[in-house]
């Protein structure tokens, strides 16, 4: 909502409404963004990197008779709930401008909302343990890794926007 | 007594002298318009100095206004006269507003075409336009009707009105037809003017701007009434529409790509990994948007804010 309060660059040339152009760039970056989550999961379930790297717990397979078969790891769901989360809103920054995000200042009516919204989503992954929706508590480290995981994608992803 | 209108482009009066009470008729108008009207004493070397004398006002920017007298010898108000006599020519200096020189040329760095559309003659209008800045390739209201001439680079009427800066001696009709063609064309027009003569082409075009001080007609038929002197606020409104135009354009990039993200990622989780992500997590973004709506609703500014960066005329 709070889009419309958005500092923004008046065009210098006349525009037109462009379904096709707007559609193309949507496809590119929820695709990109699509690709961060699930090499995020793939890296997370299939090797050790976090594991060895930060001291984290391993994410069980669980039995396939049991009630969460294969990954669906209450812990896993919150990580990946939170990283979805902070790219899903992240991509705002990338969608405003055709320049690189910091060159185009955001509105602070931008910038609080996706702070606020980001703040209680870590909280939520961080604390939650909520059984009707399948969310475990991830812990802080897990919290760290997502937005860490999530800054390194967002730069290549500024560039990649540019060109 | 006839009231001026943009059709005969004069005005009349019938009055009897309270001395001797005889009846007589005065005219005032457009300069061209009066010298017909006239049969009385007429002679080719008057015509000559009266052309001779026009032209020259117009090269400097006047436009000149003649009178003439007729008297009624029956006495009667409506009466025949016996036939006008020129008597007069004044020229009038119509001084432009300082901002609009700087108005014309915020707007054409903004892209948009500016064209000049008068009912004045074509040497003041061609004065005009040099000043603003708008080009004197100005062509006299005829060629509408004849097409162009047959020694031009233009080929079609179409052609013509699209690349000329203005034209002069028009009626109200040109207006409006020089709008509907250039939409015709594709463009979106927004139309400035004050005058009844201008109201049609306003409510033709795709934002008509009647100027503070416009007749009631103008008033009416356009879609933005300014209430301030000069034409300065039209280029805030071209840029604040573009403004929420990019917002509008932004908001719709982001929420469809998020709708793109979310859909592919757990589409995949789901079908390479059988990773059931519990949907309550989802659903609590905003991401179920009425996209019908949404897309409904940014048509219908689209329209708006597209003709606003298209096309001034005055």
């Amino acid at each position: 909502m709070t889009v419309s309060k958005d500092r923004v660059q008046s065009s210098p040339y006349p525009i037109q409404w462009l379904l096709s152009d707007v559609f193309a760039h949507a496809t590119v970056y929820g695709i990109y963004s699509a690709i961060s989550t699930v090499t995020f999961f793939v890296i997370i379930v299939k090797t050790s990197f976090f594991q060895d790297r930060f001291g984290v717990d391993e994410i069980q397979y669980h039995p396939l008779d049991s009630s969460r078969p294969g990954w669906n790891d209450p812990i896993l769901s919150s990580i990946i709930y939170l990283q979805s989360s902070i790219m899903a809103h992240a991509l705002i920054f990338i969608a405003r401008s055709r320049r690189f995000f910091f060159l185009d200042r955001p509105s602070f009516m931008l910038i609080f909302p996706f702070a606020i919204a980001q703040i209680s989503a870590t909280l939520i992954a961080v604390y939650a343990n909520w059984n009707f929706t399948n969310i475990g508590a991830c812990g802080w480290k897990w919290a760290g890794i997502v937005w860490l995981w999530n800054i390194v994608w967002f730069f290549p992803f500024d560039l990649l926007k540019v060109f | 007594m006839l009231r001026f209108n943009p059709t005969d482009k004069r005005t009349a009066i019938t009055y009897r002298t309270i001395n001797d009470g005889k009846v007589h008729r005065i005219s005032k108008g457009m300069a061209r318009i009066i010298l017909d009207l006239c049969t009385r004493d007429k002679t080719d070397e008057l015509i000559e100095q009266f052309e001779r004398d026009v032209d020259e006002f117009a090269r400097r920017g006047l436009r000149s206004l003649a009178v003439a007298i007729e008297d009624v010898p029956s006495g009667d108000i409506d009466g025949e006269g016996s036939g006008f006599k020129l008597i007069g020519l004044l020229p009038i200096y119509d001084p432009l507003r300082q901002d609009t020189k700087e108005t014309i040329d915020r707007a054409i760095e903004l892209g948009v075409k500016v064209k000049m559309v008068t009912g004045d003659q074509l040497a003041i209008a061609k004065e005009t336009g040099r000043r603003l800045g708008i080009g004197d390739n100005m062509y006299p209201a005829k060629v509408l009707k004849d097409g162009p001439p047959p020694n031009s680079p233009y080929q079609d009427i179409d052609d013509f009105i699209l690349y000329a800066d203005g034209f002069a001696g028009v009626y109200p009709e040109h207006k409006y037809e020089i709008v509907e063609r250039l939409q015709n064309m594709g463009h979106m027009i927004a139309m400035t003017g004050d005058g009844v003569n201008d109201a049609p082409a306003l409510k033709k075009a795709n934002v008509g701007i009647a100027v503070a001080d416009s007749s009631d007609a103008a008033r009416s038929a356009a879609d933005i009434v300014l209430t301030e002197p000069g034409l300065s606020v039209v280029i805030e409104a071209i840029l604040s529409a573009r403004k929420i135009f990019q917002c509008m354009r932004n908001y719709s990039v982001y929420a469809t790509s998020m709708t793109v993200n979310i859909l592919v990622s757990y589409s995949v989780l789901l079908i390479a990994f059988q990773f059931d992500f519990p949907s309550f997590m989802v659903k609590e973004k905003k991401t179920d948007k009425k996209y019908n709506e949404i897309f409904f609703f940014y048509f219908s500014i689209q329209r708006y804010s597209s003709l606003l960066s298209s096309i001034i005329r005055h």
